[in-house]
């Protein structure tokens, strides 16, 4: 795995499908390291202070966020909200209730616009905790905790390139993260016991072989998509609730692999939205009709797009024979887990797609006097090297 | 005006221009209506004991929800958060705190999801208001109170055929009746003046003649930037805070008119997400940059696409010489409003685009055996008749 990880270049090169498996073992090793350290940063008097908990990132941190709003909701009995970073510090800091808990979640640890979140929530005393792969990176000094999410043998496994970044894992790493600070919080305030903890921690141990067997079962489908769709550019990826993170985050794979677009929105939005787009042949459709509180709405949303000739991909539990049967495609999920712990499976099948995509068609040219070294500095400059208000 | 709109159908013909400006009117008009229909259903009672305010909708009404969050944040006191019908009637409404007001917005009053939010927020306990256009409809039989957004007289001229809609002043109607409940709750409770609110109330007033201004100024433009970029089918929009509502609703105006790939995206998400697309002559992206905490971040960004050779479009106040400097086309704003107040104003170029695209190509083909008729009646379907969870 080593060597052949080495031998690609993470800015312009596919993935290997092996990638996708990786992030299997993953889910061991950050629970594991992450167990103590959120036990160690959100004590008892912090739990019980809470009156208010703010997700905050961008790109994949933000879906992060998004993805684990339910099980706060659910588990931890603190009002939860989950906000993209500019939103939060530009908009909601002013207005923030005293005693709310600020996460701020960037792998890099460098994206300017979550640190500045972290960096005025502090100004307005907020207690505020880092979601980072870096414990001496600017977002872990901007916050009065951090928790570190990076498993760095594994990140070797990424390449040399990799830089303690864990590549597509570091999705999985943030949302473990977050599901076990809930956890806790419940855990401190008296809304689950410690039982309940255990078995839900057991859950998320198993989501493990879901990943594995999920990655492993739907290699060929996604290979088959991505050749059966490899002229179109322009993919819808439906979702509701938690798993409207999982379409965001399958849309990212999208732009960030072979740079198509990928379109996600929220599921029962497509109908008031892009459904007057639909066409025969055009504009593929992925809809993710887990198990849970979107399943009918989901079926409905297929029925609606095969009515107009649309083309419908169905991301949904491998048993699941009525939505099975309503689309043209699938690519089953292989196991089943609560519907809040669901977007840590629900992810693999665009992950496949992307990466298939990816090896299939490659990327659009960058057109001179435009390259590839232009576009990763542009890039940094935007992400990381944005001013910074509060410094 | 009047004899134009009886022969033109709304499912298929461009709107008239005169439709925009006919929004100036509704801003009056619905002001005037609203105000005691806000003041007796915000009783001093109900506004004491709110301790959470959640705004819910579909489409243009859950946009409407996210550009008038800023204004709640900064003038009521209470938390408020916008969340998407589904979100909310799935997800989010088993955990509500306690004395939670639930708005509802639907003009139609038929939208089974936003029906479905207002029956179950009242199963748990919250107080709802629904914003509509049909004192009669859904909506508000479910609701504990309606705010009745609709002005016949208005509705009959603007859209004959659509009963009881203002079509493109749907929003202004729902955002306002946002903000006046915003400025009556802040009044309630002690947080502005009633002198305060007359100024405010004064400044939403203000709003009509720079949407006439807009309009006017900007006609020439919009069709020059239609026939510019008319053989392209992807658009990128980017705002934030409340002008992240208005993206969203210039993306909606290119799904429903010209049947265009709109893409609403936050200001800061673009930089880590559709970024990796921007190449030269191809996916123009329009920037909405205000005066206000965003504008800086929107520079950043304008300048990121050009350094790509991304074509950007400034939507930005017409004094802002550095910004009109910095992008390829500007359609800009005449007038000043105070950035909560700021969409009112901010979705004219959007709706001037979206409608001279739609003059000048019309809309893709729909091939045998799909059709018009049939799009429309999959479509209410959909959004009407979609399976409402009573529980």
């Amino acid at each position: 795995m080593s060597n052949k990880a080495q031998a690609r270049n993470p800015w312009t090169d596919p993935y290997n499908d092996e990638m996708i498996s990786l992030q299997a073992r993953l889910v061991h090793e950050v629970i594991r390291r992450l167990e103590p350290q959120v036990e160690q940063v959100i004590t008892p008097e912090l739990a019980g202070q809470l009156e208010k908990i703010y997700l905050t990132g961008c790109g994949d941190s933000h879906y992060a966020g998004v993805a684990a709003r339910l099980a706060f909701d659910k588990y931890s009995g603190v009002q939860t909200e989950p906000l993209e970073s500019l939103e939060f510090s530009r908009y909601v800091v002013d207005y923030a209730p005293n005693n709310s808990l600020v996460i701020g979640i960037s792998n890099s640890g460098q994206v300017s616009r979550s640190i500045e979140t972290l960096v005025l929530a502090r100004k307005r005393k907020l207690h505020t905790i880092a979601i980072t792969g870096y414990s001496d990176g600017p977002l872990a000094r901007a916050a009065a905790a951090s928790l570190i999410q990076s498993v760095p043998d594994m990140a070797e496994d990424w390449g040399p390139y990799s830089m303690g970044s864990l590549g597509l894992g570091n999705f999985i790493a943030s949302l473990l993260t977050l599901y076990l600070s809930a956890l806790r919080i419940g855990e401190l305030r008296g809304k689950v016991s410690s039982a309940q903890v255990a078995a839900l921690k057991r859950e998320l141990v198993g989501a493990a072989d879901i990943i594995a067997r999920t990655a492993e079962a739907d290699a060929k489908t996604a290979r088959e998509l991505a050749i059966a769709f490899w002229h179109l550019h322009t993919f819808y990826i439906l979702g509701g609730g938690p798993n409207y993170a999982t379409a965001m985050f399958g849309a990212a794979k999208l732009f960030e692999q072979p740079h198509q677009n990928g379109v996600a929105q929220e599921l029962e939005e497509w109908a008031h939205e892009q459904y007057f787009l639909t066409r025969p042949n055009v504009a593929p459709i992925f809809i993710l009709a887990p198990p849970g509180n979107s399943r009918d709405r989901a079926m409905e949303q297929m029925r609606g797009a095969r009515d107009m000739g649309g083309t419908v991909v169905a991301i949904c539990d491998a048993e699941d024979t009525e939505v099975l049967q309503l689309a043209q495609y699938a690519l089953p999920i292989y196991g089943t887990l609560r519907e809040e712990f669901s977007p840590l499976a629900y992810i693999v099948p665009t992950e496949l797609f992307a990466t298939n995509l990816h090896q299939v068609k490659g990327r659009p040219p960058l057109i001179p006097p435009f390259g590839q070294e232009q576009l990763m500095q542009v890039n940094y400059r935007q992400i990381f090297h944005s001013k910074i208000w509060g410094q | 005006m009047l004899s134009q709109t009886r022969e033109h159908n709304p499912w298929i013909d461009p709107l008239e221009l005169d439709a925009l400006h006919a929004q100036a009117r509704v801003v009056r008009e619905v002001i005037a209506r609203l105000e005691p229909q806000v003041e007796r259903g915000l009783t001093p009672d109900l506004v004491k004991r709110t301790r959470k305010i959640y705004f819910t909708g579909c489409g243009d009404s859950h946009y409407a929800g996210l550009a008038a969050r800023l204004c709640f944040d900064k003038y009521t006191g209470i938390d408020t958060e916008p969340v998407e019908s589904l979100e909310f009637s799935r997800y989010v409404v088993e955990f509500l705190p306690s004395d939670s007001l639930v708005f509802g917005i639907s003009n139609s009053g038929q939208v089974s999801r936003t029906i479905e939010t207002v029956k179950l927020a009242r199963q748990h306990q919250a107080y709802t208001i629904a914003i509509t256009g049909r004192a009669e409809g859904p909506l508000a039989q479910a609701a504990d109170v309606a705010l009745i957004q609709s002005v016949p007289e208005l509705a009959e001229e603007m859209a004959p055929e659509i009963h009881g809609t203002l079509g493109l002043g749907n929003f202004h109607a729902s955002l306002l009746a946002l903000y006046l409940s915003a400025l009556r709750i802040a009044e309630l409770r002690g947080r502005l003046s009633a002198r305060e609110v007359g100024q405010l109330k004064q400044e939403l007033f203000a709003a009509a003649d720079i949407i006439v201004r807009t309009v006017e100024e900007n006609l020439k433009t919009a069709r020059d930037l239609a026939a510019a970029l008319w053989h392209l089918d992807t658009f990128y929009i980017l705002g934030a805070g409340p002008n992240y509502g208005t993206a969203l609703f210039s993306a909606a105006k290119l799904f429903e008119q010209p049947n265009q790939i709109g893409v609403g995206q936050e200001l800061e998400e673009w930089a880590h997400e559709q970024y990796f697309l921007v190449r030269p002559q191809v996916t123009p992206i329009f920037v909405i940059a205000p005066p206000g905490n965003s504008r800086d971040r929107a520079i950043e960004q304008i300048h990121g696409a050009r350094d790509m050779g991304g074509t950007v479009i400034a939507i930005c106040d017409s004094n802002d010489e550095e910004i009109r400097n910095l992008a390829h086309w500007t359609i800009p704003v005449h007038g000043q409003l105070r950035e909560e107040f700021s969409p009112l104003a901010y979705i004219i170029p959007g709706e001037l685009f979206a409608t001279s695209l739609h003059q000048l190509k019309g809309k893709p083909p729909l091939f045998p055996p799909y059709d018009l008729n049939q799009m429309m009646q999959v479509n209410f379907r959909q959004i009407f008749h979609s399976a409402i969870r009573e529980k």
